[in-house]
């Protein structure tokens, strides 16, 4: 037999074993170490916390900030913190595979808290990788925004670090000039609108030469659904169904098609598109209105107040005739993870220190986004752009839908968004609810 | 997985123990001295190789060839099914609706149908431009292999400028002097990826230059003067005498380039996003492992491709020998 011929045999023998051995070895369990609890050297109970940022950020120094002030406030009771900085230089899904990789080792390896983004609680909490904190934060959680907590099935998986919402910011001498006045401004702001009235001021806009609003059509990803999903539901509709597994009858509903008609309107009209750049409304005069998220505050606060002559502002989400409004929320949010360690004490004490209102003041200072804490002092003047997201936020805030298959809710939802485009609503919803439906069951286990 | 990871490593030592036994015995039966020590010593040298093959390639490919037969979802790591051909069912069906990985396959066989030619034979009229023996080449091939060096990223961004569908893009700029436009060229279903295959052969074709250039070298100058000799033109000295003296280095290029283009991701990920129109294969398998959390799934599409790729690899070595 020649060495290449025992050579080859060698190694599909070799291959063969590798690959039973490989199968055998996947199955329930996989070896998961379980420990009652972490201490250090010197016997002080050990709590880690995860967060999704770099350390050198205003963000990751706010959250090493109040891990220090954890650590000196619980020194008599011998419970230390411990933070790791994880940035999502490569995306959401690195951070994800870190966080899977993790919890799979067990025994304490995943952090005892982590940061994660809100829509993506119920993938988490249906795959047990979330501790139930119902009863352990107990009345606690009515200090916060009751939208922007993280429930599933009614149980609390998660605590809101902050909060975010979006809306039409505008150019206050774009939409004069249009002739739409301050008075009419104020009442959108105070008493909300219907999409007719926003179409209104897009045609008024639009006869003034002007781009009438950049919904940020082409934002791509998570961008682009937290900022257009509302107005689905501001029509009414739903896109899932209650337990997150049925598409059919819900994103292809009468009042979900209407949401999606109301976008597709404003596209046929020319008061949206696909080219707009996307800084036009921030350094020219060419944009009325801009569909954009709280971050964009400070932005234009710090770098480009000096081209909005006349000043700026924020209008609500429009709604539909006889349907109440809804807004987008959903930011960041701490969980306790099932990671082997039995006790949960010390990482409930960490939880509630980091979403106090101390904690959330110094976060939300440090990244400009709004608080979701109801027990905090809010100073926002009422018709304010924050006091506009603000009250947006608690009076007609809607998380994004509870599904284990959000990820893919995402992206059909910008295939949706894309394929609008070219074609009707009626034509691109039946290849999209389809989809979805298959990847939903595939999900489902 | 730290399991399966010593049942690999153990199962790998085994088998290379067993190709030293093997040695030993044929050794002894051919009369031949059997020196352990300098075996051993050789293998020792190998051994930082024989580890980061072992981690890098092995051990990805093992635990990929498995993941295809089961349900690992990335929330359940420790919960994990064997499932057959379950998976293969699952892309076999979606492929006969006419779901996303159709249109993955079909965006990835335009790209390398397309990309492969346009990027071997800029490849070669580069390398033919620079292998002359005039002054000021040399800056030209510098100019030619930059690309290269710039990651796929960054020139991605640098087209998305150029190509951006309003008047602050490069080439709707220009186009806007003679009023056309603007267009939107990576949203039209027809031309975006059209695009993309430009993007790609612009920027990988100065690697490909440098080894076709080599190449050149090693032909033989006499061969050129005695084909000038007995009339033949330019053309006829590059049928006859340059691509033949091409071929090893063709068969080289055609296949990585081939392997390359199978693999686009990058550039439709970042110029258009997850769009019909331009998802392609790999692309495809990342959004199902990390988007979709289907780990198992996504392993059975990567040994789907990495059958089909290596057929048709063999293929092309057969027919090119």
């Amino acid at each position: 037999m020649k060495r290449s011929r025992i050579f080859k045999t060698v190694a599909i023998v070799s291959a063969a074993a590798l690959l039973a051995g490989s199968l055998a070895a996947c199955g329930p369990g996989g070896g998961r170490e379980e420990i009652e609890s972490r201490t250090d050297k010197y016997g002080n109970t050990l709590v880690t916390i995860m967060v999704h940022k770099d350390s050198s950020t205003q963000e990751g120094k706010a959250y090493q900030k109040c891990v220090d002030e954890f650590n000196a406030a619980y020194k008599s009771e011998n419970i230390k913190a411990q933070i790791s900085f994880v940035a999502q230089t490569s995306g959401v899904d690195q951070y994800e595979g870190t966080i899977s990789t993790l919890y799979g080792q067990g025994g304490g390896k995943l952090h005892d808290i982590i940061a994660f983004d809100a829509p993506k609680c119920a993938g988490y909490a249906k795959s047990n990788m979330f501790v139930d904190m119902t009863d352990l934060i107990g009345d606690y959680v009515n200090e916060f925004i009751p939208a922007s907590v993280n429930k599933v099935d009614g149980k609390v998986y998660g605590l809101p670090i902050q909060e975010s919402s979006a809306g039409f910011f505008y150019n206050k001498k774009l939409l004069n000039d249009a002739g739409v006045s301050d008075t009419e401004i104020d009442n959108y702001k105070t008493n909300g609108w219907t999409f007719e009235q926003f179409k209104s001021v897009c045609a008024k806009l639009k006869s003034k030469g002007k781009t009438p609003v950049d919904m940020q059509l082409t934002a791509k990803g998570e961008t682009s659904t937290f900022l257009l999903y509302p107005l689905g539901n501001a029509a009414g509709g739903e896109y899932v169904s209650p337990d997150g597994k049925t598409v059919g009858g819900y994103l292809d509903s009468a009042e979900t098609k209407a949401g999606f008609k109301f976008i597709k309107d404003c596209i046929d009209n020319g008061y949206t598109g696909y080219n707009i750049n996307s800084t036009d409304f921030l350094t020219s005069d060419s944009v009325g209105m801009f569909l954009s998220s709280g971050w964009t505050i400070p932005e234009i606060n710090n770098q480009y107040a000096s081209n909005f002559t006349n000043g700026w502002g924020i209008l609500p989400y429009p709604h539909a005739q006889g349907k109440p409004a809804v807004s987008a929320t959903g930011s960041w949010s701490f969980a306790i993870t099932n990671n082997g360690i039995k006790n949960k004490s010390a990482a409930v004490k960490l939880i509630k220190w980091m979403t106090s209102d101390e904690s959330a003041k110094r976060i939300t200072d440090a990244t400009g986004m709004l608080p979701a804490k109801t027990t905090m002092q809010i100073d926002y003047a009422p018709l304010s752009p924050e006091g506009v997201l603000y009250d947006q936020l608690v009076n007609t805030g809607k998380p994004r839908p509870a599904m284990a298959a959000y990820s893919d809710f995402s992206t059909e939802f910008n295939l949706i968004i894309s394929g609008l485009r070219d074609n009707s609503v009626e034509k691109v919803l039946p290849d999209r609810v389809t989809s979805l439906q298959t990847k939903i069951n595939r999900n489902d286990r | 997985m730290t399991t399966i990871a010593i049942i690999i490593l153990a199962a790998f030592a085994v088998a290379l123990a067993a190709l030293i036994a093997v040695d030993i015995v044929k050794a002894k039966r051919a009369n031949v001295q059997y020196h352990l020590k300098q075996c051993i010593a050789g293998y020792l040298m190998m051994a930082p190789a024989i580890a980061l093959a072992f981690v890098f390639v092995l051990l990805p490919i093992l635990f990929s060839l498995g993941y295809a037969f089961t349900d690992y979802h990335m929330y359940y790591p420790n919960d994990i099914h064997f499932v057959g051909v379950s998976n293969f069912t699952e892309l076999f069906t979606e492929i006969s609706n006419k779901g996303e990985l159709w249109f993955a396959i079909k965006n990835t066989a335009l790209f390398v149908v397309l990309v492969v030619p346009l990027q071997i034979g800029l490849a070669l009229l580069l390398a033919l431009f620079t292998n002359r023996k005039k002054r000021g080449v040399k800056v030209f091939k510098v100019c030619f292999f930059a690309p290269v060096v710039i990651s796929l990223t960054v020139t991605s961004f640098l087209w998305l400028q150029i190509l951006a569908p309003n008047e602050s893009g490069l080439l709707n700029s220009f186009l806007g002097m003679f009023g056309i436009g603007p267009i939107d060229f990576l949203a039209d279903k027809k031309t975006a990826m059209l695009w993309i295959v430009l993007l790609s052969a612009w920027q990988g074709c100065g690697y490909q230059m440098l080894i076709f250039s080599s190449g050149l070298t090693n032909i033989r100058g006499d061969l050129y003067e005695a084909a000038s000799l007995d009339g033949a033109r330019g053309w006829d000295k590059f049928v006859n005498i340059t691509v033949p003296g091409l071929k090893s280095t063709l068969l080289y290029i055609m296949i990585t380039v081939f392997v390359g283009a199978c693999r686009v991701m990058i550039q439709p990920m970042l110029m258009t996003g997850y769009e019909l129109h331009t998802v392609t294969l790999s692309y495809y398998m990342y959004q199902m492992g990390y988007g979709s959390k289907l780990i198992g799934l996504s392993s059975a599409v990567a040994l789907m491709m990495t059958i089909v790729i290596g057929a048709i690899t063999l293929v092309q070595r057969k027919v090119l020998k």
